[in-house]
């Protein structure tokens, strides 16, 4: 289960006077009372769905914004490594290359998988658009500082120190990391994208082999970028991808009908999708934060992320999947059929939905849900078809 | 009195073999030293031992920053309060501190205190600290601007706790088009900040400051060294800023080691103490302690002149005798402590419970026998067991 955090709490009228949710929307919209209470039911939630059997729990970054709380997720990865037992701990992802210094994430990482006994799942992200605002990091140098950070993390964690590093980024006369990672030889790499063929290339590439996930999307573009992966490790690589390459993230909402699903959910939804994850294009896409092919591309499949989302269209497009317990079995059950996805990473909790009608969509996904995908393995999968996949 | 318990997580199991190889635990020794299995009992150890203090009444708990070394599992205390964020309900949650100037982009330290300081509804202290000598060879930064980006962070970082974004920020070190924090802090309007020291003249002037008054924490050093550097901050603000410091701007952190008796006390701490002070502390003698330009030239003097425990080769009696430690049965250690603030009239004191190889069993003993005989002797205390500050003494 992944979390999002969002300041719910919001005064959508004031959210309304600005252009988005993010970068400057100002902090004093921001209650700390208000977001006393709603960190601490967040966590809640997510130790919850720990108890009830979910394999992880899942948070990520974004700064000064009310789409997410979590400008560092180690903070919420670290309190909750304590406080979960069992059940795998995602950051996904930490945007390493953010940061001028990405070794202090490193050890940050290396501290919760010691202390969580091997727990940690570590996302590699650029980071989204608006957060090289409020970073004040260039654009134009993510692709480059993602990858040279990633090489120096890699090293760090994996060869004995000291040693020096001299890149093109990143210079450090001493890199010797303690603690080292608890897992051997570091914690399993996710990257979490949006779609940029850069990320999908180099995730697959054979020295990596990276969980590639997909973010909300509409289903047609899970399939493309996801059978992507497949398809750049077949053709490009020549090896066949694991199914355990491949996650797939979606929010989700459960009641005990579908007619009441999706009366309950449609404001909390369309308040996530237009509220709080709109942002104008240049804040999504500054100049040079995607080559221009990547640019094209998700210009084209993004278009239902940039406001006046309606719940219907969300769910005929299959972005979000909302019903009953039986419907959305069903519904996972098919779209892993059709993709092989290894893990799927359902989101929750989204835009305004308050506590109670949280708590009950993890209850039923946990009781309902759960049980009937867990076991789905490559036997359900209808396999990868480099054809149709190319076709599409 | 507050009472505080402070954790240096050290890695205890070290093989001791290193010292035919090695000259200290810090930046160089090999990290193949730390072994992840061992790491994680301790980190598990340690993390009980914070939340048993403070179910035993201890006013806070405290964690601090240490990058690349055996002496201090750390490098990052975000991690570690927000450990114990949601483990522990009513204490202070104190980091002491973190190095903000260390890094490129000191919100992000900002940003996790704040966070910290929502989830717990306010419980956070936030340490701001330079870092010690060998951090700037660990991190790859320039000593000499150690002091001034220091300076530039806490403005910028006070400045995102409290005023409403977005603004521009535009320092020597840092340029920030959008600052726009969210979350804000819980406190208002910010945390209280702490400043930890060896004892710099920079940093008391600087933390006494009418603007600031943040407390100011000495580190472990002989008591008379101790009572210099806490009346220098009291001087400091009477003389140069023509006000009387409350004595909750004074901290005093101190390794103590509690058991039956005052020789049995003695014996089991002796070899733990003494692998503290002689195989994890850096040396003094050791240029990456004090890197060129961390420091001025009057600052280096003062403390090479104080810092006599941190050249290596310390026995448990003289360490005792100085008091840079304080060894006992709980009667001796309330005795000493009550003495000590009678002395220097510190509102806060550090416990270091747990220091070098102290193991699981004698660290639980001993803060169990503070939790019950020592500390609600301590929580009585105020001013008026303060024998006051008298300026003239403090000057000599």
């Amino acid at each position: 289960m992944f979390h999002l955090m969002p300041y719910a709490g919001l005064d959508m009228k004031e959210r309304d006077r600005h252009k988005s949710a993010w970068v400057t929307l100002p902090n004093s919209l921001y209650d700390p009372e208000v977001g006393h209470e709603l960190y601490n039911r967040y966590l809640d939630e997510l130790e919850l769905a720990a108890e009830l059997g979910f394999d992880g729990v899942a948070i990520n970054e974004h700064h000064q914004n009310a789409y997410g709380l979590m400008p560092s997720p180690v903070v919420m990865a670290s309190s909750l490594a304590r406080r979960t037992e069992g059940c795998k701990l995602a950051i996904l992802g930490n945007a390493f290359a953010l940061r001028e210094h990405p070794l202090t994430l490193a050890e940050e990482h290396a501290m919760i998988d010691c202390i969580t006994g091997g727990r940690l799942i570590t996302g590699f992200v650029r980071g989204i658009g608006a957060e090289f605002y409020s970073m004040a990091a260039n654009p134009t140098l993510s692709h480059e500082r993602h990858m040279e950070a990633h090489d120096l993390v890699i090293r760090a964690w994996t060869e004995k120190g000291p040693f020096a590093f001299e890149g093109k980024h990143y210079h450090f006369e001493y890199v010797n990391m303690w603690p080292r990672p608890y897992q051997e030889p570091h914690p399993p790499i996710w990257c979490p994208s949006l779609g940029s063929t850069e990320t999908i290339e180099w995730a697959a590439h054979p020295d990596r082999r990276y969980v590639y996930a997909q973010n909300y999307s509409a289903f047609t573009n899970v399939c493309k970028f996801l059978d992507q992966y497949r398809e750049v490790a077949a053709t490009q690589y020549g090896y066949n991808a694991s199914s355990e390459q491949i996650a797939w993230t979606a929010p989700v909402y459960v009641a005990e009908t579908d007619e009441q699903a999706v009366a309950e959910a449609t404001e909390h939804m369309e308040t996530l999708f237009n509220k709080f994850l709109y942002l104008p294009f240049e804040k999504l896409f500054p100049p040079g934060y995607l080559s221009m092919h990547s640019y094209k591309r998700v210009a084209a499949h993004k278009k239902n992320v940039l406001g006046g989302a309606k719940m219907e269209t969300l769910m005929e497009t299959g972005v979000v999947i909302v019903g009953s317990p039986e419907t959305v079995r069903r519904r996972i059950a098919e779209c892993h059929e059709v993709l092989g996805f290894g893990t799927f990473v359902s989101l929750l909790q989204f835009g305004t939905l308050p506590a109670d009608k949280t708590e009950r969509n993890i209850r039923l996904f946990a009781e309902e849900v759960l049980p009937a995908i867990q076991p789905l393995s490559d036997r359900e999968y209808r396999g990868f078809e480099p054809a149709t996949a190319a076709a599409e | 009195m507050k009472v505080f318990a402070f954790h240096l997580m050290p890695y205890g199991a070290l093989d001791m073999s290193y010292a035919e190889e090695y000259s200290s635990v810090w930046l160089k020794l090999p990290n193949s030293y730390f072994d992840p299995k061992v790491g994680h009992e301790l980190y598990n150890r340690y993390l009980d031992e914070l939340e048993l203090c403070a179910s035993l009444g201890f006013d806070g708990v405290s964690v601090n920053e240490h990058h690349q070394n055996a002496y201090g599992l750390m490098p990052s205390p975000v991690v570690t309060a927000a450990a114990l964020a949601r483990k522990t309900a009513h204490c202070k949650i104190a980091i002491l501190g973190n190095a903000f100037a260390l890094r490129e982009h000191p919100l992000t330290l900002a940003e996790e205190h704040a966070m910290i300081d929502n989830i717990t509804g306010g419980r956070l202290i936030t340490g701001m600290v330079r870092g010690v000598g060998c951090e700037y060879f660990s991190m790859g930064v320039n000593p000499a601007f150690s002091l001034e980006r220091h300076i530039e962070a806490h403005d910028l970082v006070v400045r995102a706790w409290t005023e409403t974004g977005p603004f521009a920020f535009e320092g020597k070190h840092y340029h920030f088009e959008y600052v726009n924090m969210w979350p804000r802090p819980y406190q208002d309007p910010h945390p209280p900040i702490w400043c930890p020291s060896q004892g710099s003249t920079e940093t008391i002037e600087w933390a006494a400051h009418p603007d600031r008054k943040y407390t100011y924490l000495q580190a472990y050093s002989a008591f008379d060294s101790v009572l210099r550097y806490l009346n220098l901050y009291r001087s400091v603000a009477e003389v140069k800023y023509g006000y009387t410091a409350s004595s909750s701007q004074i901290a005093w952190s101190v390794p103590v080691y509690c058991a039956e008796t005052d020789e049995k006390a003695v014996e089991e701490v002796r070899p733990h103490i003494e692998s503290l002070f002689n195989t994890f502390l850096p040396k003094i003698s050791q240029s990456m302690f004090v890197p060129p330009g961390y420091m001025t030239a009057t600052s280096m003097k003062k403390i090479f002149a104080h810092k006599a425990a941190l050249r290596g080769g310390q026995k448990v009696d003289d360490l005792i005798a100085r008091g840079v430690i304080v060894v006992g049965s709980p009667d001796t250690v309330r005795k000493i402590l009550i003495e000590r603030h009678r002395q220097a009239g510190f509102e806060h004191v550090l416990i270091m419970p747990q220091f070098g190889t102290l193991p699981a069993d004698l660290t639980e003993k001993n803060l169990r026998l503070l939790g019950a005989d020592v500390v609600p002797a301590l929580q009585a205390l105020d001013e008026n067991n303060y024998a006051g500050f008298e300026p003239a003494v403090a000057a000599e």
